[in-house]
Order: structure tokens, then C-alpha cells, then sequence
């Protein structure tokens, strides 16, 4: 009897924290933006990375400063029931495989809450010189439930099938490998 | 004709000082944070990182991590140049579970120099611990000769 409260106890604690874990979701997607506007669908959960607008940025020509304003705008919406935070990373490659431009934002304070909206920018200040030879980026979105600090996590990865990087791109340097597919 | 080799001049020395490249991927085995590496590009080095997974991941409504990566990387070169780095961590599925970028701010890294690059991972870091394998980059850009004196470097 003690044994089945107890079973019944963790059966519960399971199925609340379930939703709560933190997770991660990778997905890749051929460089292909328009005056620096690209869409994108990826999914962890219910929060949804939708929009990336890129600016390649500028250095400040002819003075000792080598920093660059070359960021990405990310949109992030919340369609989900309970509150969140987030964090979204960006790497971008060209088509050899080296990283061309790198960075993560996200939420710096409370959560990004239910039915919300918000845009993150990630700034690229130092490795930026040959953003114009993208080819591809990634996108992982990691999020992380109200109340679920110090739960174990959880990762997925999955890759979108239309647009891994040509096969015929000649690869000077290791590259990196793509994000596994989702498991059904 | 002394305009067509004027054009050209200027073309080669664009070219060979355009930035260049290079990528490579590790395992991901630090010792108590620190691992040993070797990627040189045109006699700029990168040595050892040292990864610092924050053990207290800021608390309360203010969400901020303070891991990092710091890089040490040298100057071996004649010149000066600007040095940029990228790292990107990723687990066994392929998620990013750090990525960021570091490099010379301001001015140049002197031939003969050394300096540490802190590359912070405030925002995605959650699951630094799952990192399997590592990219880095490092992306350099020789001073071009017409300028003047070069200022010491300052990284980050």
C-alpha cells in the first residue's frame, strides 16, 4: 500500500516536472537572407525562432578600434502555456567549414513569458572579416522552464533535410559535423 | 600602363593582407578546465583554452552566466596583426552548448607578443558540461604597412 503512494508520488513529480527540464534544439539552414532577412522554424517546444536579420556591420575605419558592429537580430515568440528562459546561439560558416561569425544572447532577467515576443541581438565583434562568405548557420535554441533549476537536461538536435550544405564544398579544415536528426 | 601596374600593386597587397583563416576541431578533454591545443595560422598561435564552467550560474531574476573560455595566443610573425577568435562547443547531438568570439579590441599584436582572450558564454550555457568536441577559429588580419606606429594590443 505505502509502496503504491509512494510509486504514485513519483509518477506525479514525473508528469509536473516533465514540461520543466530544460532542453536544447539544433537546426541548420543554407545562407540565404534577403537585404539580411532570412526566415527560420526552429522549435524548442512552444518557443519558436522565426526571423533572423543579419547586419554585416563596420569597423571604425582609421582608428585603433578593431571591434565590429556585425550582429544578427533573432525573434523569439513564447507560444507556450508556462514562462521560460531562453538562450539562443548563432554560428555561421562558409562553405569550407570555418566559423565566420559566432555569438549567444538571451533572456538577462525574469523569464520570457507566456504569449510573449521579444528579439535578441547577438553581437559578432571579433571574428567577422569574412562574413561575406557564408555559406550556412546553425541555430540551437535552449530553454529551461520556470521552476525546473537544477533539473537534469535534456538535448535534441535536428537538422533540416533541405538544406544541408553542398557535398561539393572543399573542406580545408576539420569540420564540424551536423546536428544528429531527431529521434522519433 | 604605369596605371594598369599602379591597379595592380594595390591588388596584390589587398590580397595577400585579406584575412585569413583557419579551423579546427578537438575532442573536448580538458584537465581541471585546461587543454592543451595547436592552431597556428601564418605564425599566430593558439596554445591552450581554458574552459571555466560557473559552478554558481547567477541566481534570482538576473540570468547570466559567467563561464568562459580563455584562449592564449601568440605572435610569432614579423608584423603586427588583429587577431579574432571563435570557439564553438557542441554535445554528442550536435547542439551548440557554448559559442562565442574574442579577439584584439583595439590596436595590434605586436610581432613577438602574447595575450589571453576571454571568450564568455552568458547566455547559452546550460549544458556546457554535455560539450563532447570543440571548433575553434582563429581569423588573423596583418596590419597594413601605410599605416603608422602600431599601438599595443589590447584583448579582451
Amino acid at each position: 500500500m505505502r509502496l503504491g503512494k509512494l510509486a504514485s508520488a513519483g509518477l506525479f513529480a514525473a508528469l509536473v516536472s516533465a514540461p520543466l527540464l530544460g532542453q536544447a534544439t539544433t537546426k541548420k539552414y543554407d545562407w540565404a537572407p534577403i537585404n539580411g532577412v532570412q526566415e527560420v522554424d526552429v522549435k524548442d517546444g512552444e518557443i519558436v525562432v522565426s526571423q533572423l536579420v543579419f547586419d554585416q556591420g563596420s569597423t571604425m575605419k582609421g582608428t585603433p578600434i578593431r571591434k565590429s558592429s556585425a550582429d544578427v537580430r533573432v525573434r523569439i515568440d513564447n507560444n507556450g502555456l508556462s514562462d521560460e528562459q531562453v538562450g539562443v546561439a548563432v554560428v555561421v560558416f562558409d562553405a569550407e567549414g570555418n566559423v565566420v561569425a559566432a555569438g549567444s544572447n538571451g533572456t538577462k532577467w525574469g523569464y520570457l513569458n507566456k504569449g510573449q515576443r521579444t528579439y535578441y541581438n547577438i553581437d559578432f565583434p571579433y571574428v567577422y572579416r569574412r562574413m561575406d562568405q557564408a555559406a550556412s548557420f546553425i541555430v540551437t535554441i535552449e530553454t529551461q522552464g520556470k521552476a525546473s533549476k537544477g533539473a537534469k537536461t535534456e538535448t535534441k538536435a535536428e537538422t533540416n533535410p533541405e538544406t544541408k550544405p553542398s557535398a561539393s564544398a572543399s573542406v580545408s579544415s576539420e569540420p564540424l559535423s551536423d546536428p544528429k536528426p531527431e529521434q522519433p | 600602363m604605369r596605371r594598369a601596374l599602379v591597379a595592380a600593386a594595390g591588388l596584390a597587397v589587398s590580397v595577400s593582407l585579406a584575412a585569413q583563416q583557419r579551423t579546427k576541431t578537438f575532442d573536448y578533454k580538458p584537465v581541471d578546465g585546461i587543454q592543451s591545443i595547436q592552431l597556428a595560422l601564418d605564425e599566430v598561435t593558439v596554445d591552450q583554452i581554458v574552459f571555466r564552467t560557473a559552478k554558481d550560474v547567477a541566481t534570482g531574476p538576473r540570468l547570466r552566466s559567467n563561464s568562459e573560455a580563455v584562449l592564449r595566443l601568440g605572435n610569432a610573425s614579423p608584423g603586427p596583426v588583429a587577431v579574432g577568435i571563435a570557439v564553438v562547443a557542441l554535445d554528442e547531438g550536435g547542439n551548440i552548448v557554448a559559442a562565442g568570439s574574442g579577439g584584439t579590441r583595439a590596436g595590434w599584436l605586436l610581432p613577438g607578443g602574447r595575450e589571453s582572450v576571454a571568450i564568455r558564454f552568458p547566455y547559452v550555457y546550460r549544458n556546457l558540461a554535455k560539450a563532447r568536441k570543440f571548433t575553434l577559429t582563429i581569423e588573423v588580419e596583418p596590419k597594413p604597412s601605410a599605416a603608422g606606429p602600431a599601438p599595443e594590443a589590447t584583448g579582451q
